[in-house]
């Protein structure tokens, strides 16, 4: 049982166990993150998918133990460092927790354009945070040094800069680089591509990559993106209703989703390929802390709902090895509900043929290389906001 | 050269012959860079081309969708449509009429009348609302532009229809709200639901969607296209993203423009941009584009030569992509192209490659 | 009347939206512009005191004009220097010539609220006018009224209301007031003129314009109703001026005497060595105290009053809900959920 119950968030090396975490602002009746329970693997990226309001953020504030008061924050966060040392992160204290943050694991906030001090320089905020951990200022400025180039900034350029003389994606990129320069082990971002436009988008999702294998870095990837997300991760979770209903590898989530609301979220979502007919909104809307209902949060909204859904609510369900879903019916969800992508491709079949005969979707693509090469084209100037 | 392969006449693609709602011409908009008593001694102002050079025609009932990075000009040339942003040099006209001429008062339609059925959906639902007014009074205001005789009893009325038809119910709880009590959906379907009380002919839907969640996007656009047609009225539809366009334009019937550094680089009817697009543009951004095929492996190799835009202050010269096209030649230095028209379909590109007898294809091709 | 506009059925299924009577009205207007006030005012304990407190003074000045308390005269007291809290008839006690001082106090106070309700609402008000006709309308009339008021605030203030007061010898409270506040206006407009001119480009104002609201609407029902937090604290600043401007004035002798008013009656006992005979110490007190309780009363006021304009404030307090979680995340990080 305990096997089954564990084998799709236990993993083999996990450097972050999470175990039970729960978030509540007024003792106990409103859960605003309801019993979450994963591992996170040694150099791994993970990419935790959700809507607004789901929890998504309050589960990377947990991590940190950053919820901000009244918040109670309950359950256990094990982080097991690179030499071999355990530590119970709720346990810390302040200075303890000061420390642990930012050297062992670092966090990319929403909105990070705001996160710089727009009377500093660049250059000055990664002196302070180094002095502020008692770090030798000189070789960690050139590690910034190092870091910066790697994001394809010019260094001495960006560090004399004020945060407002850079371009969004330029401040992006800085702000990654001072999250990483105490060489944490994990490093979790929250929407860290909101305010970019596309082409950015795309260069700084290709950099994290190079940076993950440069540096041995874990990631947490937060978005409520899933295409997004789904180009960089190695391993996915889905959050809905301030719980987690699927945990497993890219691949499985995407293409064999157990949980139909993860099901139902690809199809959603509007991309290229997929027939227009084919992507559908979901049903009604999610519910607030106050109004989660009983049995499976989801089953208002499903239309495999039945009775055992609105009575029981459901534990995960292995659906494959490493995959779980939080459903009772999670092989009819695969069986039933077609996703949209699919049919790219397909031949033929019912993908919708525009009115002025235009061709069919999945054909005609420019020539693709394979190998992965993030070459010169992530320049150092001004990527431009000016509209 | 061919018939097929004349320039596209202001980008109108040809195919309609009913009057444009909006029918820009040659429109240009340059921001001077304001500057200093010395400097202005010393040295020229910048200017910031943000839009050049760009015809465009909206008709009834039309979709339009704006795609390009930030700065290629769409924000500008979408206010400019709808008459927030003057042109610099070109005509902007609302059947017919010269919006700008009509602010001077030297027209037969008063400019009240044009600024009434031109209007905006913003990007920040949160912003876009003012926090101190209660929702009911700001969806008051334009009722009371349009029909300032109604009784508060019938505004009421066609505020509670209103707020039901965009899904929210009970229309009595939310119009009680301030905006900070509703979701960011909720807060963009009022203001969605805002510009059309105006009852316009064309509503600029600036990255209207963009600031909600993925998941909420299709619903947002499904509701919009529907009330197209019940209030008749046109979109200008700007986005960062191609496939929100790509869903918005193929829903609505409308085209795809592709901007570029404040020019259009190429325009057509939505699939046709989004399966066989013709200007190496076009490409970058499908390229781009995230998308969940698992078999086909969008591969790491972007294909262009640089990702950097490059100034708008000191565009390039010729065509303005060839610094960074991958299938740019020495004449796309020196020789700028119209717009194209590609044979037989609703589509036009600003491409010489278009053109089978273009000197392009004799010249070299770019050493970098 | 039609009732179909583009095409829509514009019935509702709420019939009883058309109906909306008169009572409705009157509640509403009740509930949004002096309920939901009163109990974020109330809420607050700064607030609170600030209200009670002035309606002290309010209770005085009522008092003062009904003639409920006998008016301040020579010789009224049983006896001179009368020490405080002994005669319950005279509970502050009576001055060198047996003047009671609580009539003193009280007599006072009526002028008192009326100059420095004179005073705030001229700087304030002239200060809205300019500073959002300026910030909003820009170009030449942004100019002209800018260069204006730069001229008035480098004329010096003192100086300057010495001057008009002595020409004109100002008798009526109001005139007083607005005399102090000269041209207190200026500094204010110019501060006021530089947030409307960030409200300007705030999308909901840009939608106003595209609607084509007329510039006076937009002013009155966007620009101003976000600045009046602002407005409210500078109001309290100003009555404050015109407190002590005119104590110290009347001290001076530069305005015209009256014989109640706790300047003059400030002058009467410092001259009359109270500063330095502990027995007469009462008849400097009671006046300091009554200034200076009633500048606390202004600022505990002005503190709380702003956030009586947040109307999140005000949702909070009359228990309404909220729609989503959404704004259970944006409280904890204080950012943009998106």
């Amino acid at each position: 049982m305990a096997t089954d119950q564990q084998s799709h968030f236990t993993t083999d090396d996990p450097i972050v166990e999470v175990r039970n975490l729960k978030v509540t602002y007024d003792d106990g009746d409103t859960f605003v993150l309801d019993d979450v329970s994963m591992d996170i693997e040694r150099r791994e990226i993970l990419g935790v998918v959700g809507e607004s309001g789901s929890g998504k953020s309050m589960f990377a504030s947990a991590m940190l133990d950053a919820i901000p008061d009244p918040g109670l924050l309950s359950g256990k966060v094990l982080y097991h460092g690179g030499d071999g040392e355990t530590i119970d992160v709720l346990e810390l204290n302040q200075e303890e927790l000061n420390q642990f943050r930012w050297e062992e694991i670092s966090m990319v906030f929403q909105g990070a354009m705001s996160s710089f001090n727009p009377t500093m320089k660049v250059g000055n905020h990664f002196r302070e945070t180094l002095k502020a951990h008692d770090k030798n200022v000189a070789d960690g400025m050139a590690f910034a040094r190092e870091l910066l180039e790697d994001l394809y900034l010019d260094p001495e350029r960006v560090l004399d800069s004020y945060s407002h003389e850079l371009s969004g994606g330029m401040q992006q990129r800085a702000l990654i680089a001072l999250s990483i320069v105490l060489e944490p082990e994990v490093l979790v971002m929250d929407e860290p591509t909101a305010a970019l436009d596309l082409l950015m988008q795309r260069s700084i999702l290709m950099l994290l990559k190079d940076l993950q294998e440069k540096y041995d870095l874990t990631m947490v990837f937060i978005t409520h993106d899933l295409p997004l997300v789904a180009s960089l991760a190695s391993r996915m979770g889905v959050m809905y209703a301030f719980q987690m209903i699927e945990i497993g590898p890219r691949d499985e989530v995407i293409g064999d989703a157990g949980h139909p609301y993860t099901r139902a979220l690809l199809n959603a979502t509007p991309n290229l390929d997929a027939p227009l007919e084919e992507m559908k909104p979901i049903e009604g809307q999610s519910p607030a802390p106050i109004n989660v209902p009983d049995g499976c949060s989801y089953h208002p909204r499903c239309p495999l709902a039945d009775d055992q859904c609105v009575r029981e609510d459901p534990q995960f369900y292995t659906v494959s090895e490493g995959h779980g879903a939080a459903c009772h019916h999670w092989e009819e969800a695969q069986d039933t509900i077609r996703l949209n992508f699919e049919s790219a491709s397909e031949t033929g079949g019912d993908s919708d043929v525009a009115a002025d005969g235009g061709t069919l979707p999945g054909d005609a693509v420019a020539d693709r290389d394979g190998g992965h090469d993030a070459t010169d084209f992530v320049g150092g100037s001004d990527g431009g906001d000016s509209q | 050269m061919s018939d097929a392969q004349r320039p596209a006449s202001g980008a109108t693609l040809g195919d309609r012959d009913e009057e444009p709602v909006l029918s820009l011409t040659d429109v240009e908009v340059h921001f001077e860079e304001q500057q200093g008593i010395i400097e202005s001694f010393r040295e020229e102002p910048e200017v910031v081309q943000a839009v050049n050079g760009v015809s465009l025609d909206i008709f009834d009932q039309d979709v339009v969708t704006l795609v390009g990075e930030s700065g290629c000009g769409k924000t500008t040339l979408g206010k400019t449509c709808i008459g927030l942003q003057q042109p610099t040099a070109g005509t902007v006209e609302y059947r017919g009429t010269d919006i700008w001429e009509a602010k001077r008062g030297n027209t037969e339609v008063p400019f009240d009348e044009i600024r009434q059925s031109l209007q905006i959906i913003h990007q920040d639902p949160g912003a876009s609302l003012n926090p101190n007014r209660r929702i009911i009074d700001i969806l008051a205001e334009p009722i009371k532009q349009v029909h300032p005789t109604l009784g508060s009893g019938e505004r009421r009325e066609r505020i509670y229809a209103l707020l039901e038809r965009v899904g929210m119910n009970p229309a009595a709880d939310f119009a009680d709200r301030y905006p900070h009590q509703l979701s960011g959906g909720e807060q963009q379907r009022v203001a969605l639901g805002r510009a059309l009380l105006m009852n316009p002919d064309v509503i600029l839907a600036d990255e209207a969607i963009s600031a909600l969640d993925v998941s909420l996007r299709v619903e947002m656009m499904d509701l919009m296209l529907e009330l197209q047609e019940e209030f008749d009225t046109s979109y200008v539809f700007i986005s960062h993203d191609l496939s929100n366009a790509r869903y918005f334009s193929e829903h609505g019937g409308g085209r795809i423009g592709v901007m570029y550094l404040g020019q259009i680089a190429e325009i057509g009817a939505a699939n046709r941009m989004i399966t066989d697009p013709h200007h190496p543009y076009t490409n970058v951004l499908r390229w781009a584009t995230p998308d969940l095929g698992l078999d086909a492996e969008r591969a790491g190799e972007p294909p262009m030569r640089k990702i950097d835009v490059p100034d708008p202050v000191n565009p390039p010269s010729g065509c303005r992509f060839h610094t960074r096209c991958p299938e740019a030649r020495e004449a796309c230095v020196t020789d700028e192209p119209d717009l194209y028209e590609v044979e037989g379909v609703e589509q036009a590109t600003a491409c010489f490659r278009e053109l089978d007898d273009h000197q392009y294809w004799d010249s070299p091709e770019l050493e970098d | 009347m039609d009732s179909t506009v583009g095409g829509v059925e514009w019935t509702s299924d709420d019939t009883s939206a058309s109906e909306v009577s008169r009572s409705d009205k009157a509640r509403e207007f009740y509930e949004e512009k002096i309920y939901k006030p009163a109990i974020v005012a109330w809420s607050d304990m700064r607030t609170r005191i600030g209200i009670l407190l002035m309606s002290i003074y309010g209770l005085m000045a009522v008092v003062a004009i009904a003639g409920l308390w006998r008016a301040p005269t020579s010789s009224q007291a049983p006896e001179r220097y009368m020490q405080p809290f002994q005669n319950w008839d005279y509970p502050l006690g009576s001055t060198a010539s047996g003047v009671d001082i609580m009539a003193l106090i009280i007599h006072s106070t009526d002028e008192m609220l009326l100059m420095i309700l004179a005073g705030g609402v001229w700087a304030t008000g002239l200060a809205v006018a300019v500073g959002t006709l300026a910030g909003y309308k820009g170009g030449t009339i942004d100019n002209v009224l800018m260069s204006f008021s730069d001229l008035v605030m480098a004329i010096p203030g003192l100086p300057l209301v010495i001057i008009l007061a002595f020409t004109f010898n100002p008798e009526n409270p109001i005139f007083v007031g607005i005399i102090i506040n000269i041209n207190y206006w200026a500094g204010l407009g110019r501060s006021l003129r530089s947030q409307v001119l960030t409200i300007r480009e705030e999308s909901y104002v840009e939608a106003s314009r595209t609607m084509g609201v007329s510039t006076p609407r937009i002013l009155r029902k966007d620009v101003i109703p976000n600045l009046m937090p602002y407005i409210t604290v500078n109001f309290v600043f100003a009555a404050r001026y015109v407190v002590f401007a005119s104590v110290g004035l009347f001290f001076l002798g530069v305005l015209p005497y009256t014989q109640a008013n706790w300047g003059v009656t400030l002058q009467r006992a410092y001259s009359g060595g109270a500063l330095f005979a502990p027995e007469a110490a009462h008849w400097l007190i009671a006046p300091m105290l009554a200034i200076g309780v009633l500048s606390l009363a202004l600022i505990l006021l002005g503190q709380g009053l702003d956030r009586v304009f947040n109307p999140r404030v005000r949702t909070r307090l009359a228990g309404e809900s909220e729609s989503t979680a959404a704004d259970e995340e944006e409280d904890t990080f204080g950012g943009k959920v998106m």
